[in-house]
């Protein structure tokens, strides 16, 4: 593959403020009265390359910050520190007029298809919209022919095209949904659990097409999910979150087979496998620890069997390894593991 | 003797459009200590025949026909409050989503002791000390502590096994488990699948997981059933069905499956989706979306057979059986 990156994300932060009323914001302290913010830490400084034609998978649990990262790249978030870069340019200061250039190039797929396709739009009005908008020059027989293509491409036969969302099968509209992002003729997709509404059965029709249409089009993605089989089957190269920070970074078959990182390991333990259930999953001591506050030291510390003084004071740093993976441990740099 | 035995069940829902069928002729039978899943997409009944077995079908929703005994004691014929007695105590349930199973506004103890109040005459005092065993018992630390505690105090995975406490509390023989660990994490799910396997060891109770997750059923059920379009059409050990499925049906959705194909190839599909109870294709349901069917199968519904390995409701398979019998004939 070649190396060229197209996003780049250097040091990226997102704090959200925790909505409450001025009173709850006062404080006492040393007999001084002052006001404090209680703040969400959902990214605390994620470097991350996306090379161009690869797709690079996001893991991790609940609330660690995957969704927000995905939104943060989108534009859909603000930054709170950090850069983002997309090719050579920098895109996360920029303002809507100026984005709109962006918006082309880069687009999301959504997680409940029920939710994100407009119930009041006909699939032609969906899927035209973003078209003639983008292409304010095509005629309107060009739109036509463009809809009836998208549609094609996704294996919806354009005669459909005067439907609602509410009589297409949750299957049908991840698809819309995915010919919707190309309409535009992206470079980038971000998809954000795209599969989690959908059946076995319909999300390998839609994991399909999302492969295909990469080969196709040569696209990018940047894919988010919890499943860890799927991400196996899919990615190139693997990101694994915890609490708003990369743990570990590695293309997929060098995670699958030696996973680094103590919470990767109890991560792919426990899976469910189907034929081979002598793995007996490592149990993590412990629940996820809140963002509310920044945690000092490693993020993972509190749940992790191999931490010591030095993981509870000092931040692990992201270190490469041979393999060409990226771990942030103290335990794996010291080769306590 | 067999602990729930389901015969020829039919349920309905008279809707203002027609009468629509949720299950078909389901027939299983459940022995005691026996954990046993029940696999589908949504849509195929699922949860329809997890509740109906406890009765919880609301209107408009009936049993038409059919009979469901515990114990050798007809369910199907019970009043409301005969039911009381069955349901929590004998038969309990657990549900997909711990935030609304548990009472936002009561706190964990005092609905464990609710549980336990309701269906015997123990003093609040005993009740409580059973109540923090068997938090205990379901490994949450410093019992005690979270016996006072609200459920939004708790994590997800904490609530799950508050509620695995409560349905165990009153030593059911069955326990029904509707997609325990779909709304949780991986590693959480991991936990509970072994807590619920360990304590339905421990307890001797028996267990009906309904799930759409093959990967889960592998780890905790030794037998499975697979549902599609309110009919169980194949039946068997677990891990035969899993290394062996004779329905196309199970072929498909185990092939459909990440794992089953090397990384970067195209995963096999099965076309089309599952048809909506209301149109239900004649026949044998899935023939529409099954490369093997046959012009029998559109208009005749495949009765069961018993292959070998598993119980199918397929006539590709009763074909084949009845060409390996003639050629042991001759």
């Amino acid at each position: 593959m070649k190396q060229s990156p197209l996003i780049q994300l250097s040091g990226v932060e997102k704090r959200f403020d925790i909505e409450q009323s001025w009173l709850n914001e006062i404080r006492f302290n040393k007999g001084k009265v002052s006001r404090k913010k209680e703040q969400v830490h959902a990214l605390n400084g994620v470097n991350l390359t996306i090379q161009k034609g690869e797709s690079l998978c996001v893991v991790g649990e609940t609330g660690c910050g995957k969704s927000t990262l995905a939104r943060v790249i989108m534009g859909l978030n603000s930054l709170s520190a950090g850069q983002i870069h997309y090719q050579d340019q920098r895109i996360d200061n920029l303002n809507e007029r100026q984005r709109m250039l962006f918006r082309r190039s880069m687009q999301m797929i959504f997680q409940n298809p029920y939710a994100s396709l407009n119930p009041r739009m006909t699939i032609y009005q969906t899927l035209s919209e973003p078209v003639s908008f983008h292409n304010p020059q095509l005629s309107q027989d060009d739109v036509d022919y463009k809809v009836a293509k998208l549609m094609e491409s996704v294996d919806l036969s354009p005669d459909l095209s005067d439907y609602y969302p509410h009589e297409f099968s949750g299957g049908q509209r991840q698809r819309i949904s995915i010919a919707r992002a190309l309409s535009v003729d992206p470079d980038f997709i971000v998809a954000d659990e795209p599969l989690a509404a959908l059946d076995v059965s319909v999300q390998a029709q839609v994991l399909n097409l999302m492969m295909d249409k990469q080969e196709e089009r040569g696209l990018t993605y940047l894919f988010i999910t919890h499943d860890l089989t799927v991400v196996e089957h899919f990615s190139n190269r693997v990101a694994v979150m915890y609490l708003g920070k990369v743990c570990e970074l590695a293309d997929t078959k060098t995670l699958f087979k030696s996973p680094k990182h103590p919470y990767t390991q109890a991560l792919l333990s426990a899976i469910p496998r189907l034929d081979d259930n002598s793995i007996q999953p490592i149990r993590l001591v412990g629940e996820v620890p809140t963002p509310f506050n920044k945690p000092q030291g490693c993020v993972f510390q509190a749940r992790c069997a191999h931490a010591n003084e030095r993981c509870k004071h000092e931040e692990p740093k992201m270190v490469l390894h041979d393999d060409l993976s990226s771990v942030a441990c103290h335990a794996m740099e010291e080769g306590r593991i | 003797m067999t602990l729930l035995d389901v015969r020829n069940l039919n349920v309905c829902f008279g809707l203002k459009s027609g009468v629509m069928q949720a299950l078909y002729d389901v027939s299983f039978s459940l022995e005691r200590g026996e954990r046993v899943a029940l696999v589908g997409e949504s849509g195929a009944g699922k949860s329809i025949l997890g509740f109906s077995i406890v009765n919880l079908i609301s209107k408009p929703g009936f049993i038409e026909s059919g009979s469901i005994k515990l114990d050798g004691k007809e369910l199907t014929q019970l009043s409301h409050r005969q039911l009381r007695h069955v349901r929590g105590k004998r038969i309990a349930m657990i549900f997909q989503d711990p935030m609304m199973t548990l009472n936002p506004v009561i706190s964990v103890g005092v609905q464990m002791v609710e549980a336990i109040r309701s269906h015997t005459t123990m003093s609040k005092k005993d009740a409580k000390k059973i109540a923090i065993d068997r938090l205990a018992q379901v490994q949450i630390p410093s019992p005690e502590l979270r016996f006072d505690q609200f459920p939004h105090e708790l994590s997800g995975g904490m609530r799950q096994r508050v509620i695995i406490a409560i349905a165990m509390i009153l030593n059911p023989d069955i326990i029904i488990a509707d997609e325990p660990t779909t709304a949780l994490d991986v590693t959480i799910q991991a936990e509970i699948l072994e807590l619920l396997k360990h304590m339905c060891e421990v307890c001797n109770v028996a267990l009906i997981l309904i799930t759409h997750d093959l990967g889960v059923v592998s780890r905790v059920a030794e037998r499975t059933m697979v549902m599609y379009a309110g009919r169980i059409v194949e039946e068997g050990p677990t891990l035969e069905i899993i290394n062996d499925p004779q329905h196309p049906y199970t072929q498909g959705l185990l092939s459909a499956l990440p794992q089953m194909a090397l990384p970067g190839q195209r995963l096999n599909q099965i076309t089309g989706s599952m048809p909506s109870l209301m149109n239900r294709p004649s026949g044998c349901a899935f023939h529409p979306r099954c490369k093997y069917a046959t012009e029998k199968c559109s208009v005749e519904q495949p009765g069961y057979i018993y292959s070998g390995i598993s119980t199918v409701a397929c006539y590709m398979v009763e074909d084949m059986l009845s060409e390996f019998s003639e050629y042991d004939e001759v």
